[in-house]
């Protein structure tokens, strides 16, 4: 549309959605200035691993010297060193750390306004925006993973199918869908509540122990695996990760997904309502 | 048709009554009070296209609140409005691209990013062209003199820079309707002045319809030949701005300069109430009905080397306004 020079008009998008990837474009140059921050974080957040690996062979020696079974509800110490390696993958897709606070904080501090007055889905926005950390993340990733990966191959015994391949491939979108409407749903919790830095803690705790972050979910007691395998949080981590352990069987592979796409299909709605009521409600504080 | 068309509005708050001390947070704990606040109540009001108007009002008058309202960013308790044909408060697209909203207390664009970025953002979430967005970049950083400063993270820029940014980023998509609130709050007098000038010769260029608040009289007298004042959610006037002195001020002031000695005060008394005096120089309050009769009576009285009458300063009309009392 041409605009006549001195009289206003209205502007149609060429492409509605061209906006969120400028957004991501923007987003993720910027990011790229953190370089030492990213190069830090990928290199150093492999330290827990270490002590994860000694604690684990710990226990399965100690097994083998009480003449236990070599192997923990069917996982051997080669296959939890695996798990909690892969862990790492699934986690770099469902962790977005910051998005629940960023939210709440934009809903507390008035912030929102600016969302609201232009013509762009808030939603939209933290997701590309997260996403831009996510591409910075990976891009940092390509160079400090595959030593540390290339250093733990011993461990890795199961050459996944090409299916298994592209079933972990849809569970970190999963994983990653999962995580930001969870974040989502949380921070607009700040419609309601105003100041949720304490609830925030204890929920992120309660996510980190239902991903299977902290030990594989299957090793818990076995009433409570199908509840904890099957919540939201179990896509977080624990199935991208047996997924491309091979632990998954292949006829199963598709009603774990489809259970990981409902899932998204429910924080989807669950976010809209709990988005359209906390308008509502907003007060749009600061002057 | 009118631009805007704002019909008994009201925004009604639920707030916590808090008791003080200690002990009063901890009772609040078990047993919440709450209070209602009016901060809009039975506004109605219409701005035709084009107009440039003043929304005038102290701290706490409800101003803030009703631009955010008519910006979408609240739900109304009370009452309907529509601005472009649009309900604000449904937050359709077609509507966001049509209208902008600047707040001179909050910061809108991207804080960790350069203010040519943040710029470029907004340019792509309105859907400017390349083309209008250049024209109107290069035109607007020119006229507030702040090209030099497009490549400053916007954290870095001064108040009064950030604050001419922040209007550029508005008038990118060319809006029909601009909000400005309180635009030049905390801004240097070159700054203010500066401001003033480029959102009055925007309005007459491009006939884009601005809503203007202010609790600053020189924005209002400077830029606005209609103000709506408003007071404890209450709209208490709406009209040109100098009839806003006629109809709360019963009187007028009348400055005499005298000759030859001049003049006690004694000799004053009952003419008016006496502002000022000196002996050759003083300054009376009159009411209106009476001024011809006080005029008449100095010049044949005294010998007046000048006599001049004016009006009571706007800033003291509005003042007892919204004091609630009435200025005479």
């Amino acid at each position: 549309m041409i605009n006549s020079e001195n009289s206003p008009t209205v502007i149609i998008p060429r492409a509605p959605f061209h906006k969120y990837w400028v957004i991501l474009s923007t987003r993720t140059q910027e990011d790229m200035v953190y370089r030492a921050n990213y190069v830090f974080g990928a290199v150093f957040r492999f330290l827990p691993l270490v002590t994860t690996i000694f604690l684990w062979y710990a226990v399965y020696q100690a097994r083998k010297a009480g003449g236990a079974s070599p192997s923990i509800q069917g996982m051997s110490y080669e296959d939890m060193v695996a798990y909690y390696a892969f862990m790492y993958i699934a986690r770099g897709f469902s962790s977005v750390p910051g998005t629940m606070g960023d939210i709440s904080k934009d809903i507390k501090d008035g912030l929102l306004n600016r969302y609201l007055i232009k013509p762009i889905d808030y939603f939209g926005y933290q997701t590309m925006y997260r996403l831009a950390h996510k591409l910075v993340f990976w891009y940092v990733a390509l160079f400090t993973f595959p030593p540390i990966f290339y250093l733990l191959r011993h461990y890795f015994s199961h050459i996944p199918t090409v299916w298994e391949w592209a079933a972990f491939v849809v569970s970190l979108f999963i994983a990653f869908s999962i995580g930001m409407f969870f974040c989502f749903m949380i921070g607009t919790l700040a419609f309601w509540f105003l100041e949720i830095s304490t609830f925030l803690f204890v929920v992120m705790m309660i996510e980190f122990f239902m991903s299977g972050h902290l030990i594989p979910l299957n090793l818990l007691p076995r009433v409570l695996q199908p509840v904890l395998q099957f919540s939201p949080f179990g896509y977080e981590g624990y199935w991208p990760c047996v997924i491309l352990m091979g632990k998954v069987p292949q006829d199963h592979l598709f009603q774990v997904l489809g259970i990981g796409f409902l899932w998204i299909g429910i924080f989807y709605v669950i976010t809209q309502v709990m988005w359209k009521m906390g308008l509502k409600r907003y007060s749009a504080v600061g002057g | 048709m009118a631009i805007i068309e704002v019909e008994k509005l009201s925004k009604i708050y639920r707030t916590q009554k808090r008791l003080p001390g200690l002990g009063g947070a901890v009772m609040g704990l078990f047993n919440r009070q709450y209070t209602q606040v009016r901060a809009v109540d039975d506004v109605s009001f219409t701005i035709e296209e084009g107009e440039l108007v003043g929304f005038l009002g102290p701290n706490g008058a409800g101003k803030t609140t009703t631009l955010k309202m008519l910006s979408g960013i609240l739900y109304p308790t009370i009452g309907t409005a529509r601005v472009l044909g649009f309900t604000p408060w449904e937050r359709k697209n077609e509507y966001r691209r049509q209208f902008a909203l600047v707040m001179g207390q909050k910061n809108q664009l991207w804080w960790d990013l350069p203010a040519q970025e943040s710029l470029y953002l907004n340019k792509e979430i309105y859907g400017v062209t390349d083309d209008a967005y250049k024209k109107v970049l290069d035109e607007m950083t020119e006229l507030l003199q702040v090209k030099q400063l497009l490549g400053i993270m916007v954290r870095e820029l001064s108040l009064g820079e950030r604050m001419k940014f922040e209007l550029i980023a508005s008038l990118l998509h060319r809006p029909r309707v601009l909000l400005l609130d309180e635009p030049t709050i905390g801004l240097d007098v070159v700054a203010q002045k500066n401001i003033r000038e480029f959102i009055k010769d925007y309005n007459r260029r491009t006939k884009t319809t601005i809503l203007l608040t202010s609790h600053y009289m020189n924005d209002i007298q400077a830029l606005c030949d209609r103000v709506v004042v408003i007071n404890h959610g209450k709209k208490i006037f709406d009209g040109r701005l100098d009839a806003v002195v006629e109809q709360f001020s019963q009187s007028k002031l009348i400055s005499v300069t005298f000759k030859n000695g001049g003049v006690d005060r004694a000799q004053l008394m009952g003419m008016g109430e006496i502002l000022e005096h000196s002996k050759v120089k003083s300054i009376l309050k009159v009411l209106r009905d009476n001024v011809k009769k006080v005029s008449n009576e100095l010049l044949n009285q005294f010998d007046v080397d000048d006599i001049n009458i004016e009006e009571v300063p706007i800033e003291e009309v509005i003042e007892k306004v919204f004091k609630g009392t009435k200025p005479d």
